[in-house]
């Protein structure tokens, strides 16, 4: 269990982290979602004892990161998968850090296997593509067998076969009782990924929760097809909905139900030829809930200023 | 057995990381062959041009110094090895990879220190008596020759090696506290190089008084079977670069445990 305990992180004037309080319980792979900028790196940073906290901590089964007797032994983690010397061989990076926290040799092979890179075991890591570095990473991040495993941005750069393959292997530890904790700024990657998710924004927390809850506690729309769509739009604004045109023979509407959308539909003598209550993606509630904390924004697409 | 990390599991992955990087490696080779290699260049020419040196210079002469001069130039690859062992980490980013699987700053720098000093020293005393040796050699016959036999002859070449290790320390403290390879590498050769020739253009009497501080002046202190009246002599100025050492590693090893990473 990684618990972060009312953390806050100061950069001189910046507030990069701000009283982020969540746990990040075994078993489930628990996405941690923000935009750029949002403090996801900074958190794992502290969370590795790499940062120093400047108010609260980061425990792990109750203890510090710098108190760990063995660290690769009780955490993994994928941060920068360039963090790595150029001039070495992979194996002697893995070697090296085996040897640190007293894990057999025998494993480097192992993790080298597991992740696809064995072939390429002896060439210097400088000339790997970010794909090949990202396995050299998970390698690293696996050595020790622990039991938490924590992995900033690990998608970034694989191929969509990769990206399945990662997909995967999350799932196969958390289904194992590992912990894992996966940062992302991509919603549509973590729905898939995910089970939990804690998401941030400017440093706060802003919500977390199980995939399912975060959609349904976004507002849904309704979708109608009715013989009658000017009538029946009449009728559901006078009903206080939204009504927008979905395509050419369906409405869009928010603010009611479909049973209520059925019944006004009923009571006006409209006939419905369909009737589909859409649930929020999880991209649109992310993009509501980070709305207003997205650090870097674009103006809206139409907005661009044209020279005249 | 206790899988607990201690001192020992991580001298031994600093060890790998230290031979299986070609900057270190080749570091040791350039400090090799400039040592001996300059050494024997030296030796040979001071022996080629004997019958027509000056009578003063032929009473001056130091057998000892003068089959050590490769040192001079040695010393800036020695140091450059001890920055690039720690700003290496730094520039490439792996230091946080490394932090991450020993998170015990002070055992992670304690471990590279040994990993260099007794790499460094080993190679240092290797070499000094190598090129101290083939500087008698070609000296022979034409050329007064120095022996081991002597005690303050053997002192010196012992302390030729050890100006050499304590000089990769320094860098590889000042490594911890400035993190940036070419800024680092700068100030180094800055306080070798620079300074002394700064000092040169200083009235005589700051010369006199402060000049004997510098660490190439130890150096030279160090490696001198004589003790000129104005030295402070070899055993004071080894006893004062180990002080120099202590302090800058000292304090790099605060800023290290101090910094995030």
């Amino acid at each position: 269990m990684l618990t972060i305990d009312h953390l806050t992180k100061k950069y001189d004037n910046t507030v990069a982290v701000d009283d982020l309080h969540f746990d990040v319980k075994p078993g489930v792979v628990t996405g941690f979602l923000g935009p750029n900028g949002s403090g996801k790196s900074t958190t794992m940073r502290i969370i590795l004892g790499l940062d120093h906290a400047t108010k609260g901590r980061v425990t792990i089964n109750g203890k510090r990161y710098e108190d760990l007797k063995s660290p690769l032994r009780e955490v993994g983690a994928l941060l920068d998968a360039k963090a790595v010397h150029p001039g070495r061989t992979a194996r002697n990076h893995l070697r090296a850090l085996a040897v640190s926290n007293r894990i057999k040799t025998s494993r480097v092979d192992e993790v080298l296997a597991f992740t696809g890179i064995d072939s390429v075991a002896d060439k210097k890591v400088g000339g790997f593509s970010l794909g090949m570095s990202q396995r050299l990473g998970i390698a690293a991040a696996l050595l020790g067998d622990p039991q938490i495993l924590l992995f900033d941005e690990p998608v970034n750069g694989l191929d969509p076969e990769g990206i399945r393959w990662i997909r995967e292997f999350f799932r196969s530890l958390a289904l194992e009782g590992r912990t894992v904790f996966v940062s992302s700024h991509l919603m549509s990657e973590m729905a898939l990924t995910a089970d939990q998710i804690i998401v941030i924004g400017r440093g706060k927390l802003i919500t977390q929760g199980s995939v399912d809850d975060l959609t349904a506690t976004a507002q849904g729309t309704v979708t109608v097809r009715a013989s009658n769509r000017e009538a029946l739009a009449t009728v559901l604004k006078a009903k206080g909905a939204v009504v927008e045109l979905a395509s050419d023979t369906a409405l869009s509407v928010s603010g009611l139900t479909s049973d209520e959308v059925g019944e006004a539909a009923f009571a006006a003598h409209i006939v419905i030829h369909e009737l589909t209550p859409q649930r929020a993606s999880l991209e649109e509630v992310f993009m509501d809930l980070t709305a207003e904390s997205v650090e870097y924004g674009g103006t809206t697409p139409g907005a661009y200023p044209h020279e005249q | 057995m206790s899988n607990d990390q201690n001192l020992l599991d991580v001298t031994k992955s600093e060890w790998i990381k230290f031979r299986s990087v070609r900057s270190s490696v080749m570091g040791v080779v350039v400090f090799f062959v400039l040592t001996l290699g300059l050494g024997g260049l030296i030796s040979w020419a001071v022996r080629s041009h004997w019958s027509t040196t000056s009578g003063i210079d032929k009473l001056t002469f130091d057998p000892v110094s003068t089959s050590l001069a490769g040192t001079l130039f040695a010393q800036f690859a020695v140091g450059v090895i001890g920055v690039l062992f720690i700003t290496s980490e730094y520039s490439s980013g792996s230091i946080r990879t490394t932090l991450a699987a020993v998170s015990n700053r002070a055992r992670l720098v304690s471990a590279k220190l040994v990993v260099l000093i007794l790499s460094i020293i080993v190679v240092s005393e290797l070499v000094c008596f190598a090129t101290f040796l083939v500087g008698q050699a070609v000296f022979k016959g034409v050329v007064p020759t120095a022996s081991l036999g002597n005690a303050d002859v053997l002192r010196s070449v012992v302390f030729a090696g050890v100006y050499l290790t304590l000089l990769t320390i320094i860098g590889f403290s000042l490594g911890l506290i400035v993190r940036h390879s070419a800024a680092c590498i700068s100030i180094f050769v800055t306080i070798l190089l620079i300074v002394p020739i700064i000092f040169a253009f200083l009235p005589t009497s700051w010369q006199n008084s402060y000049e004997k501080y510098l660490p190439s002046e130890l150096g030279r202190a160090m490696m001198s079977p004589f003790a000129p009246t104005n030295d402070l002599g070899a055993w004071n100025a080894i006893l004062l670069l180990v002080i120099y050492a202590v302090v800058i590693f000292g304090v790099g090893l605060t800023m290290m445990i101090r910094r995030d990473a």
